[in-house]
Parts: structure tokens; C-alpha cells; sequence
């Protein structure tokens, strides 16, 4: 019994050494799929680029505008459910979220969040036809080119202004009340 | 000429006193609750159908499988539910109560959160994923409360021996955690040519954004590279035991920075600080110390 406990006690031991050390593997491990299958149903990824790429945006602020039948605007926040308005700056993990779903690759989150925004507008004014997202970002360097990059300090310290404002719209969408009204 | 069966005994099995897992157990308790704290404003919008996610879109995201209890648990009110219990469980953990159980239970929480919002998940929500599957198989010093370990009061449990292989690999967790950023960022331009803190100084991330940054862009480039450096010595200062005060105070100088010209870093900066507890070694026992003498260059890691 004492050494099957030691057996199994070394063999998980050397296992899951080998999957932290492979973190720092030069070159891709053979079975990748695989073993990043694992680490992701364990939660043992070895992923560690905290502040490898530098950050772009300063502030970031949303806004949802619905419009009704009679063409009225009405504004909502972005926070789901409920439709409240939140402080992405104070609320990291909202910022993380948002800035991840507005960025390319975040598509299947946004056209989820999208849906989801839909069905809480319907809820909340049943009159209400369709809504778009406003998104507005400040960012360092807005292209994100190198050539820009290069003369980006030169500019702040020539115009005193840290971050160009940018603003994107997203929509119309339509709003499906299952006809309810 | 070591035999691999007595090399992997050395390495893994070498006795070591039970407070070291109790202490890093009530540790990480501690900073599992204060996530659990940090991340309550969010459970609603993050973890229900209602929210902002989509439970398929979350589960199809990355390979393998998705095992999340908030995927089936997902009203507000079980969303709640489920964070009272996971708190209750760090307050058992930390007392040493049914541990392994408890430890079970915030493992399956701290997975649950990650893999039904990968997209919000923070560097400090995979440490703490990394050291609750370590923990969850390695000795937990659960005699220990922490009333009688860091106060001395109560009825003082009989020290005991256990294996170190737990320590060991949370020592590994750390080791890979610095290097493996240091040498992601060494291949980055703006790493290169040290500008990275001023980006960050000018990015949501600074406490004091602003263009003042520019006209302090020769310390800032300083302090880019020191990074890299601190980055890479903290691991190596503290596993050898003769740099290893150096190391804890180079260590959490380092994070206390982070904490305080980042804005919402600090959790993350006491996770990592937590870990070091893996590295100390308050209760050095006469045999260890003796095998030290004899072994002082394989005995550094512990």
C-alpha cells in the first residue's frame, strides 16, 4: 500500500512537473491539441503573457441608444441583465470583457451579447424596434501601425494629449418583441 | 551513480515539516476569498444566462472540455448560492475543516468561473486555477488552524512530516510563471527598446495616466529593463536559501509597484506574493538541517 501510494504520489508529481516545464518548451510540443485539451479541462494552461503586448486603450465608456415606433430615443447602459450602466475603468473585469468582445476575434461574444441585449431591451420597453451600440475608446495609437507607433511619444509630447478619441457605432439591430404589443 | 527510483524519492518524497502546506494553505484561502470578494459585483453579469455571455459560445471557445457548474447553475439566486458556498469552503480551507473536501470544492468553483467567462478571466484567475490543482493532491497540514499557527494559541498540534512534492511544484508553477513572461517580452519590439512603461503609464492600467509620462521616458526605460531583470531573479533568489530574504524582499517590492502604479493589480500582486510562501521554511527541522550540510546543492529547492 506504502508503495503504491508512492508510486502514484511520483508519477503525478514528474506528470504535472512535466506540464509546468513545458511552459517554457522553445519549440511546440507534438500532440498540442491534445495537450492543450487537457490543460484546458484542468485549468493547468501554462500561459503566462501578463504585459507581453503593449496596452492601446485609455478609457473606454458604451452606451446603448433604442429607438421605439415614434422614432424616440431612449438610452440604456450596457451591463446585462438589467440594462445599468457600469465604470468599465473602475471594473477591470468589465473592461476585460468589453475590450475582448469589441476586438477582432471577440465576434461570437459580441453577436451573443448582441442577442442577449435585444431580448433585455424587449423586456424592458416593449416598443422599442431596434438599438445599436455606441463605443467610444481613447486610445494611445488608435492604427496601431509601427510607423505610428515611432512619432506616437513625439506627439504627445508636442500636442499634451495622451489619447485620440474614437468612436464606432455598432447597428442598427432589430429588437423582436414576439410580438407582444 | 543516483538510481531514477531514488532520484524522483529525493526530489519528491524528502520529508518536510506539515506547517509549510498549513501555513500556504491558510494563504491561499485568504487571497481565494478575497477573489471570491472582488469577483462578487460581477456574478450576476458574467455567470448567468441573462448576462452578458452566452454559455455556448463560452464552452466552444477553446479545446477540450468545458466543465463549469455554472453552466447548469445559472440563475442569479444559484449564481449566489454558489459563491456563499465557495467563500464558506475558503473559510473551512483556512481552518483546516474537512480540507481536502474544501479544497475540492474551490477548485471546481475557481475552474467553473474561468471556463464560463474565458473572455473576462485575468492573469491572477489561472495562478490561482495552477495552485488549487497542486493543492488539491498534495499534503494540506490540515491539524493546523491559524490560530495555532501563526498565534500559538489552543492546543498545539504534533509537528509532522510529509513529502514536499507539492511545495516543489508550486515552486516550478513559480519559476515558469516569471520566465516564461520574460521570455515572451524579450521578443517584443517595444520590450526591446524599453518603451513598455510608458505605454503602460499612458494605457487604463496606469493609477495616473497622462502625457506627463513623456517627459519621463529615460526612467521609465529603466525601469522596463529592470522589470525583465527582477522578472528572471525573483524565481532563482528565492530558491537558493542563502538569497532567499533578498529574494522575498526584491519579490514583494516588486509587486507592491505593481499594485501601486497598476489600477486593480493588487489582487493579482497577493497571489503572487502567496506563492513565495511555497519557498520559506520557518520550521527547519534538525534533520533537514543536517541533510542541508550533507546536501547542501541538491537540497537548495527546498
Amino acid at each position: 500500500m506504502q508503495t503504491l501510494y508512492r508510486t502514484l504520489t511520483v508519477a503525478f508529481a514528474c506528470l504535472c512537473a512535466a506540464n509546468i516545464l513545458a511552459g517554457l518548451a522553445p519549440v511546440t510540443l507534438g500532440p498540442t491539441e491534445w495537450l492543450s485539451a487537457v490543460r484546458q479541462t484542468t485549468g493547468t494552461a501554462q500561459n503566462w503573457s501578463m504585459f507581453h503586448s503593449i496596452p492601446r486603450v485609455q478609457r473606454l465608456q458604451l452606451l446603448v441608444i433604442a429607438s421605439d415606433r415614434e422614432g424616440n430615443q431612449h438610452e440604456f447602459g450596457p451591463g446585462l441583465p438589467g440594462l445599468q450602466d457600469i465604470k468599465p475603468h473602475e471594473s477591470i473585469r468589465y473592461y476585460y470583457t468589453f475590450e475582448r468582445i469589441f476586438t477582432p476575434g471577440g465576434e461570437p461574444y459580441r453577436e451573443s451579447y448582441i442577442r442577449n441585449l435585444s431580448r433585455a431591451l424587449s423586456k424592458a420597453n416593449p416598443d422599442l424596434v431596434e438599438f445599436s451600440i455606441h463605443l467610444k475608446v481613447e486610445n494611445t495609437h488608435p492604427q496601431n501601425t509601427r510607423q505610428e507607433m515611432s512619432r506616437l511619444l513625439e506627439r504627445i509630447r508636442k500636442s499634451g494629449k495622451a489619447a485620440i478619441e474614437q468612436k464606432n457605432v455598432f447597428g442598427p439591430f432589430p429588437i423582436e418583441n414576439d410580438g407582444a404589443s | 551513480m543516483m538510481a531514477p527510483v531514488e532520484l524522483c524519492s529525493m526530489i519528491w518524497l524528502r520529508p518536510v515539516d506539515s506547517r509549510r502546506y498549513a501555513l500556504l494553505r491558510m494563504a491561499f484561502a485568504a487571497v481565494t476569498l478575497l477573489h471570491i470578494v472582488h469577483l462578487w459585483p460581477y456574478r450576476i453579469a458574467l455567470l448567468c444566462n441573462d448576462g452578458m455571455i452566452d454559455p455556448l459560445v463560452a464552452s466552444g471557445s477553446s479545446p477540450g472540455f468545458s466543465i463549469s457548474v455554472f453552466a447548469i447553475v445559472a440563475t442569479p439566486f444559484a449564481v449566489t448560492l454558489g459563491f456563499l458556498v465557495a467563500a464558506s469552503a475558503t473559510i473551512l480551507l483556512a481552518w483546516g475543516k474537512l480540507a481536502r473536501p474544501m479544497m475540492a470544492i474551490v477548485f471546481v468553483f475557481l475552474l467553473s468561473v474561468m471556463q464560463r467567462a474565458p473572455i473576462s478571466a485575468s492573469g491572477w484567475d489561472y495562478i490561482l486555477i495552477n495552485l488549487s490543482f497542486i493543492l488539491l493532491f498534495s499534503p494540506l497540514g490540515n491539524t493546523w488552524t491559524p490560530w495555532n499557527l501563526l498565534l500559538k494559541k489552543g492546543t498545539l498540534p504534533e509537528a509532522q512530516s510529509v513529502p514536499r512534492y507539492g511545495l516543489i511544484l508550486i515552486q516550478l508553477q513559480v519559476f515558469v510563471i516569471y520566465w516564461q513572461t520574460v521570455l515572451l517580452k524579450i521578443d517584443n519590439y517595444f520590450w526591446q527598446t524599453g518603451d513598455f512603461m510608458t505605454y503602460f503609464m499612458l494605457s487604463h492600467h496606469s493609477r495616473f495616466p497622462g502625457s506627463w509620462v513623456v517627459n519621463w521616458q529615460g526612467l521609465l526605460d529603466m525601469m522596463t529593463y529592470m522589470t525583465l531583470l527582477v522578472e528572471l531573479a525573483i524565481p532563482v533568489l528565492l530558491w537558493i536559501p542563502r538569497t532567499r530574504r533578498i529574494g522575498l524582499f526584491l519579490g514583494i517590492g516588486f509587486h507592491l509597484g505593481i499594485a501601486v502604479l497598476g489600477v486593480n493589480l493588487g489582487i493579482f500582486s497577493i497571489v503572487m506574493v502567496s506563492t513565495f510562501l511555497a519557498f520559506i521554511n520557518p520550521w527547519q527541522q534538525p534533520r533537514e538541517k543536517a541533510i542541508q550540510v550533507n546536501l547542501q546543492p541538491q537540497e537548495s529547492c527546498n
